[in-house]
């Protein structure tokens, strides 16, 4: 069986393989180590990473849709599941492509914090995609996986992870090959997206604007600037852009000491989140190895210097952070599928799980940061005479009253006999199973009145739907993977030539000679059905463009040039 | 089948002093065994593996009744888990512990009444944040307290379900109060 490592980020989802006992990630197409969440829908197909930011365009373009897993939202016409199917679909012929082989499973990482609804959210994402779940496994634990297997080094870790969307700090012991979670906490609507917001606001601001006065191009276009200004004073001391409002030329500059203002608010909240993880351990912070650092947020220098200052520990940061997830995952999945342990994972429930009761209050029946898998039983009981039903909402979070936490499902118990108040014993089981996923059973005991339920996402899936799923899937099935594999590169590749040469004239006269002489060769190599110098020449081509990303996207959103001052490229 | 209590399962003796280094040592090395995961690379030799082990009982408190639904693998590793983790909270250990003994903690007490009301005072006079966070590591170290002055009494049970009334209390504050540092912001 061959299986991969997938990291489904909110804005970078990357994929890793073991080959030889080593995990490697797998750069899509021999390009780039991660590949951009982002879905374009211009297309009668949907089109999935870097190639959907160059077509970026805010009516049919999603970004970050792993915000919305486990909610109704819906994005032309398309739910959560849809989307993050057709990243993982891609990811997953990505990786056939590349190691010329049919992919048949994955472990899939989630956020530590990620609900019973996102879970199982993205579990179905896998199965629109035709991808069997392994396991789904929280990043942290992932990270400490790579990071751990690769020091051979047994002791207690903390695992900082600050991605694109989320912040989970988890603390994990890893002995003899055994990793146990000890802690966890985060928040899963904190991350990167978050600073870029906060950078547009800013630089608004400074321009005596307001986020509600821009539409929606406008806002996704000034969301894009401001990421790529941060990304750039990870290098630099201070950037400046155009941003095109109405007609006007607005000037957005940031320099490394305003990011750093604007990071520390949201790194405050990230070191509280860490306290109180610390708190729960119960570990004595002198016993803790050092805290691995994960996610893109941690390459801001300001960031790194903060955890360290604050916990006062070693920062091991010699894996890239946006790679070390996927690594991980893939890890545990060769650990899985072949059978040969040689780490086993024992991982906690993020948020308590109970059952709301008369007037409101929660009787939690698993508590956070219970080992998994964990079942726990309760009793309950009819309150009023000859009652033949009873609802249960089953609810997620550390709140006391029901109506301050997650409401994850409902069910209700019926055809119980009539009988007195008090004397129904109706027995309801949690389990929460290797997966962090929920299910529940209730049963009354003395007449073996019973319902079970998995816990599922609000959108269900008919069996017809479900039949047409696997079919698809089924017909999607690489009979000769490479043969395949090159097909669709090679019709992704005759797409993007033509954008290409569509945007050529806006390089500069010395850029545009080379990348008109590799886009020569590229289709040489078309011709020649040369997969070798195919991918050369992509990625030297996509090297090229990829310096004048702002202004191509812009030009796509706008229809005007958003004039990008030249020192700002220096690095 | 014999039931087994959470200390037979670890084959350590019942009691609320607890070494839990040995315990988290015998509990890593029995779900290397039991785990889902592991048990699968050992198929044909898990049966063995189990007795070695003496993985043979079942969770009394669940009361668990055999099912083809849930693998005998992951049954054992449930089990493992609810006894590791009632063991190791203080509180959740106490109730156990008392339970083994036919005993349950008191539901209201006079006897902490002037603790308890002092420790919800000191909170309320408590302003900033980072007041709370050295109060609630405050609490944790009482909390430490509170264990050995259990451990110390737990030959006499009648002032065991007394004393424990004050840990359950600290507990459940201590709850309340991260809750309230957590939710800040």
């Amino acid at each position: 069986m061959h299986t991969i490592g997938i990291d489904l980020g909110t804005t970078a989802s990357a994929i890793a393989f073991v080959h030889n006992g080593v995990s490697k990630i797998i750069a899509v197409d021999g390009v780039k180590s991660t590949v951009p969440s982002v879905v374009n829908y211009g297309e009668n197909f949907p089109i999935v990473g870097r190639e959907a930011i160059y077509r970026v365009d805010s009516s049919n373009t999603v970004f970050s849709v792993k915000r919305f897993m486990g909610t109704d939202s819906k994005f032309f016409a398309r739910t959560p599941e849809e989307i993050s199917a057709d990243i993982l679909f891609f990811l997953k012929r990505s990786a056939e492509q590349v190691l010329r082989m049919p992919i048949d499973a994955a472990v899939i990482t989630v956020p530590a914090h990620f609900s019973n609804l996102q879970r199982i959210a993205t579990k179905k994402a896998a199965s629109l995609a035709g991808i069997k779940v392994l396991r789904l496994i929280n990043e942290p634990t992932a990270a400490a996986i790579a990071f751990g297997l690769d020091k051979k080094q047994d002791g207690v870790f903390g695992v900082y992870d600050f991605g694109g969307g989320t912040f989970d700090f988890s603390i994990l012991r890893l002995s003899k090959g055994v990793f146990q979670v000890l802690a966890t906490g985060g928040d899963t609507y904190l991350g990167g997206d978050d600073v870029d917001s906060a950078i547009l606001e800013y630089n608004l601001h400074q321009n005596n604007l307001d986020i509600s006065q821009l539409n929606e191009k406008e806002k996704l276009l000034g969301i894009l600037l401001s990421k790529s200004m941060k990304e750039q004073l990870i290098n630099l001391e201070k950037t400046h852009r155009q941003f095109i409002y109405r007609g006007n030329n607005c000037r957005f500059q940031l320099s490394r000491e305003i990011l750093e203002d604007i990071v520390t608010r949201f790194s405050c909240r990230t070191l509280q989140i860490a306290d109180q993880v610390f708190m729960d351990s119960k570990i004595n912070i002198n016993d803790v190895a050092g805290i691995v650092a994960v996610g893109g947020m941690t390459k801001i220098p300001l960031i790194k210097k903060a955890i360290a200052d604050h916990f006062g520990l070693k920062i091991f940061d010699e894996l890239n952070p946006e790679e070390v997830v996927a690594l991980g995952a893939a890890i545990h999945a060769d650990s899985i599928s072949s059978r040969n342990i040689n780490s086993l994972l024992i991982d906690v429930v993020p948020l308590t799980l109970g059952i709301e009761t008369i007037g409101g209050t929660v009787d939690r029946i698993i508590y956070r940061n219970s080992p998994i898998p964990i079942m726990q039983k309760r009793e309950y009981t009819t309150y009023q005479d000859n009652q033949t039903g009873i609802k249960f909402n089953v609810v997620q979070g550390e709140r006391s009253m029901a109506k301050d936490c997650f409401s994850i499902a409902s069910f209700e118990l019926g055809d119980i006999p009539p009988m007195p108040a008090g004397k129904a014993r109706i027995s309801v089981e949690f389990s929460v199973d290797v997966n962090g996923i929920l299910h529940i059973s209730a049963f009354e005991k003395s007449l073996e009145v019973s319902k079970s339920v998995v816990v599922e996402a609000n959108n269900e899936l008919s069996n017809d739907e479900m039949m047409q799923i696997l079919q698809i899937a089924e017909t999607n099935k690489y009979k000769d993977a490479e043969e395949s594999a090159h097909v669709t590169v090679r019709i992704e590749t005759e797409r993007m030539i033509s954008f290409w040469e569509s945007v050529v004239q806006d390089l500069s006269l010395e850029e545009q000679v080379v990348a008109l002489e590799a886009i020569r060769e590229l289709k040489a190599a078309l011709k020649n059905d040369d997969y070798e110098k195919l991918l050369r020449y992509r990625k030297k081509i996509e090297n090229i463009f990829d310096q004048h990303l702002d202004e191509i996207i812009g030009k796509r959103l706008t229809g005007m040039s958003v004039a990008c001052v030249p020192d700002s490229w220096n690095y | 089948m014999a039931s087994m209590n959470y200390y037979e399962l670890f084959g350590i003796p019942v009691s609320y002093t607890l070494d839990e280094v040995r315990l988290t040592n015998i509990y890593l090395e029995k779900q290397s065994v039991a785990h889902p995961d592991a048990s699968a690379s050992l198929k044909a030799g898990a049966n063995a593996g189990w007795k070695t082990l003496g993985l043979v009982g079942c969770n009394p408190a669940n009361n668990v009744v055999d099912d083809v639904s849930c693998p005998r693998s992951e049954r054992l590793s449930v089990d493992l888990n609810v006894a590791y983790d009632t063991l190791m909270n203080a509180v959740k250990r106490a109730e156990y512990f008392l339970a083994l003994h036919g005993l349950r903690i008191d539901d209201i007490s006079v006897h902490y009444a002037a603790e308890m009301f002092a420790i919800s005072e000191q909170y309320g006079t408590l302003k900033t944040l980072s007041e709370k966070l050295d109060f609630q590591q405050q609490l944790v170290c009482r909390m430490k307290g509170m264990e050995k002055s259990l451990a110390a009494v737990e030959g006499n049970l009648a002032e065991f379900c007394k004393r424990a009334v004050l840990l359950r209390f600290i507990g459940s504050f201590l709850e309340k109060v991260r809750l309230d540092a957590y939710n800040r912001n």
